[in-house]
């Protein structure tokens, strides 16, 4: 009789146990799982992104030669380092300086990772806004920033430290000046100038070239050629190349334009027009062989700084066909960096 | 029969048999418990190694200036900017939890990071900083 009583609740309370057992196992069993999809996400993740940016900072290390070749699009198998798992590409978008750089990550399961980072090159002139910039190219180790300053301000008697620092950033060399000018259309375009005083200016603005030519007395005199800008007139956004000494008169109003001459630089007189936003460039050598700045008549170096007032160079204003050539003056700076 | 004046209970088989059928289940599920507590405990781990190296990429990240010079106390810095409650030590032999090994072409610099006890590494470019 004992087995054929069917009263006892013991089955379905084992059912019951085997129920929840079940429910509580599986949950577990589940967390545990979406737990693992989780950390193989955000490591898929985390892998994706630290190749995107290895792209970015592929760019950052070989800035210079991006900008100069114009690379369309770069790939991580152009790395010259050996690397198994960096994998990434860069793809300029169509016009302007916008890149886009992919960070691809695959598990060993099949699953795809991939992150996107956009960023922009931009041009600046950097910390190296000054007056003047002068080429330190002298035998032997280079002079340091102090001996270069001594060296010009014994040359050049008084000058206001202002107005000359030495640019390490922004530096140059004459042969690199030539390099751009020759390059560029238009600064053998002149005739007249040809490789003497060439002036540009954007097409807004009717001042320099004409001006220059007009005012640019060509007496060849030594070993220099000799050039004077002697009228009161502006000259805006313009480069002006010298292959010479140049000597200007104080009443020129310079604003947004680079002047580079090989030979000496003469301001007659403390100049009282505005020099807004222009850079010279200066590379003079004397009998030694050192740069040198020189100045003449009297000039009120701290009466000329106030006149002065000083943003960077609006590159975007200054004629296109330096614009086109500008690799090697520019500081190049990975901008807008953002994570897509 | 008012069953609260029912005072059969169950029968000391009944219990028996439950007991063995429960012991069981209980077994046969441990392995599912336990498999699924030491996989908590892996993934614990595994994100807490991400974070730590997403955490040296950005120590590296933030040292570019000193990669000319990247010796015993450059790994040094890195693992006074990582640990805080916990204790890593890094460097670019295995003798460490993290091995960092590095090369360069130019100013740019190809860092590995690998846990030498635990199954991950990974690989970053950094630029150095001119």
């Amino acid at each position: 009789m004992q087995f054929k009583n069917e009263e006892g609740a013991a089955l379905v309370l084992v059912l019951l146990f085997l129920l929840i057992g079940t429910i509580l196992v599986g949950t577990i069993i589940t967390t545990a799982r979406n737990h693992i999809n989780i950390a193989v996400q955000k490591e898929g993740i985390s892998k994706a992104f630290h190749n995107a940016e290895s792209g970015v900072e592929y760019v950052r290390a070989n800035i210079d030669d991006i900008v100069s070749d114009g690379i369309e699009k770069i790939d991580s198998e152009d790395l010259n380092l050996e690397s198994d798992n960096i994998k990434f590409e860069i793809i300029k978008e169509n016009g302007g300086n916008k890149f886009t750089s992919r960070g691809f990550y695959g598990t060993s399961s099949g699953k795809e990772f991939k992150q996107e980072i956009t960023f922009n090159i931009t041009y600046s002139l950097g910390n190296a806004n000054k007056t003047f910039n002068l080429e330190a190219d002298i035998e032997g180790d280079e002079p340091t920033a102090n001996e270069m300053n001594s060296l010009l301000h014994s040359q050049a008697q008084i000058l206001f430290p202002t107005f000359i620092s030495i640019s390490s950033e922004i530096k140059p060399n004459w042969d690199d000046w030539e390099e751009i000018r020759d390059d560029s259309e238009g600064w053998n375009g002149d005739s007249n100038l040809s490789e003497q005083i060439v002036t540009f200016n954007s097409s807004n603005n009717g001042n320099g070239n004409n001006n220059n030519k007009g005012n640019g007395n060509n007496n060849n005199n030594g070993n220099n050629d000799k050039y004077k800008i002697t009228d009161s007139i502006s000259v805006k956004n313009s480069i002006i190349f010298v292959d010479g000494d140049l000597e200007i008169n104080p009443h020129i109003d310079w604003g947004n334009s680079i002047i580079i001459t090989n030979g000496t630089l003469k301001f007659n007189g403390t100049p009282n027009s505005s020099l807004k936003n222009s850079i010279f460039f200066v590379y003079n050598k004397d009998n030694e062989n050192n740069n040198v700045l020189h100045t003449a008549g009297q000039i009120d170096f701290e009466e000329w700084e106030l006149e002065l007032d000083f943003e960077e160079l609006d590159f975007e204003k200054l004629p296109v066909d330096f614009n086109k050539e500008n690799s090697i003056f520019l500081e190049k700076e990975v901008t807008n960096w953002r994570q897509l | 029969m008012d069953p609260i004046k029912n005072e059969e209970g169950f029968t000391l088989l009944e219990i028996v048999i439950s007991l063995v059928i429960l012991l069981i289940l209980v077994i046969a599920f441990s392995g599912g418990i336990i498999n699924s507590f030491r996989t908590e405990t892996r993934v614990d781990q595994r994100l807490e190694t991400i974070r730590v190296t997403n955490s040296i990429t950005e120590s590296l990240r933030a040292n570019k200036k000193d990669f000319d010079t990247i010796d015993n106390n450059f790994w040094g810095k890195i693992e006074n900017d990582i640990n805080d409650d916990t204790n890593y030590s890094i460097g670019s032999n295995n003798d460490f939890d993290i091995e960092i090994t590095h090369s360069k072409d130019g100013n740019l610099y190809l860092f590995q990071i690998e846990w030498t006890n635990r199954n991950y590494s990974t690989e970053v470019l950094l630029a150095g900083d001119e």
